[in-house]
């Protein structure tokens, strides 16, 4: 949260429009640790879910596994800070969905048939029309 | 009038120029003066016209002088200083820079920030959606930031990230430390 206040504080001195993109948010903790560590997490510290869910981002976009629809391009070659079968996979998708479901503004990009093109520019049409540009 | 006055010379001048004109303005005024009192008076009251005339006059002109006084006292504030006279312009040229970037701060605190969470499960994309969307919106004269995930910042730094295979106490601390990060 320290990095994600930093950056605000950055952005707040521009003179331009700024818009902030986040990997990942604060929420996403909760999908990657068992439940009852979540919950002795907002014990210890005090954080309530709305808190964290709700206020700390405008827009909040999932984008879904591979392994949820586009199976073949499912690879964790490229991915640096985890390893997760396909299964495994899914069920964090789902966790993850879970965790920010009740976001005023949560918006979900599924697989299509059409192809990653089509998810991408999905997914920058949903910002684009957030920040009230046609 | 000139404007650009660089040594004390040319001010002086210009002062006596100003009083040349003042001279002939209450010259004129006095003509004026007299006329407006001259028809203005009746037969009967001729005689103390006559009287009051002068100290008429005088307080006009007077009145006059030291309209021009001030005049000339505006003129004088409103020129560039001379040339020793630095600090003053200086402390002026200050000021303005300091108001100035009080406005650039006001204005900088309307401009809107909008922050935008992506997230997804594994291999979802979510590194090219970053990239693209930063390009795009860049183009379109935005300014775009991206906070990097702090996971990968600790696992890059060699931290165990997975935290089922911590004890609870440890993926709990672990936890809070990341989410704090």
């Amino acid at each position: 949260m320290d990095l994600e206040e930093i950056f605000i504080d950055i952005a707040k001195m521009s003179d331009t429009h700024t818009i902030i993109l986040f990997d990942r948010g604060v929420m996403d903790g909760s999908a990657y640790t068992d439940d009852n560590v979540w919950q002795a997490i907002l014990d210890e510290t005090g954080w309530s879910t709305i808190q964290l869910r709700d206020r700390r981002y405008e827009a909040v976009i999932h984008l879904m596994t591979a392994a949820e629809g586009a199976e073949q391009f499912y690879t964790s070659e490229n991915n640096n800070a985890r390893y997760e079968s396909p299964q495994e996979a899914r069920d964090i998708d789902k966790k993850l969905i879970n965790a920010w479901v009740g976001h005023p503004q949560f918006n979900i990009v599924k697989n299509t048939k059409k192809g990653f093109r089509t998810k991408i520019d999905y997914c920058l049409n949903k910002v684009l029309s957030l920040i009230g540009m046609p | 009038m000139s404007v650009s006055v660089s040594d004390i010379e040319e001010t002086d001048s210009e002062e006596s120029s100003a009083e040349s004109f003042d001279l002939s303005e209450e010259e004129f005024q006095s003509q004026r003066a007299s006329q407006r009192s001259r028809s203005l008076s009746s037969n009967a009251a001729a005689e103390k016209t006559k009287d009051r005339k002068p100290s008429l006059l005088e307080a006009e002109a007077t009145k006059h002088k030291k309209r021009v006084e001030k005049k000339l006292e505006d003129i004088k504030k409103n020129m560039p200083p001379p040339a020793e006279d630095l600090s003053l312009s200086r402390k002026n040229s200050l000021i303005a820079d300091q108001e100035f970037a009080g406005k650039r701060i006001e204005k900088t605190e309307d401009m809107p920030i909008t922050r935008i969470c992506l997230t997804g499960g594994p291999c979802a994309g979510k590194t090219t959606a970053l990239a693209e969307l930063t390009l795009v919106l860049t183009q379109m004269g935005f300014r775009v930031l991206q906070v990097p995930e702090a996971a990968t910042i600790l696992k890059k730094g060699g931290a165990l990230i997975t935290t089922h295979k911590m004890t609870f106490t440890h993926a709990v601390k672990f936890q809070i430390n990341l989410m704090k990060l």
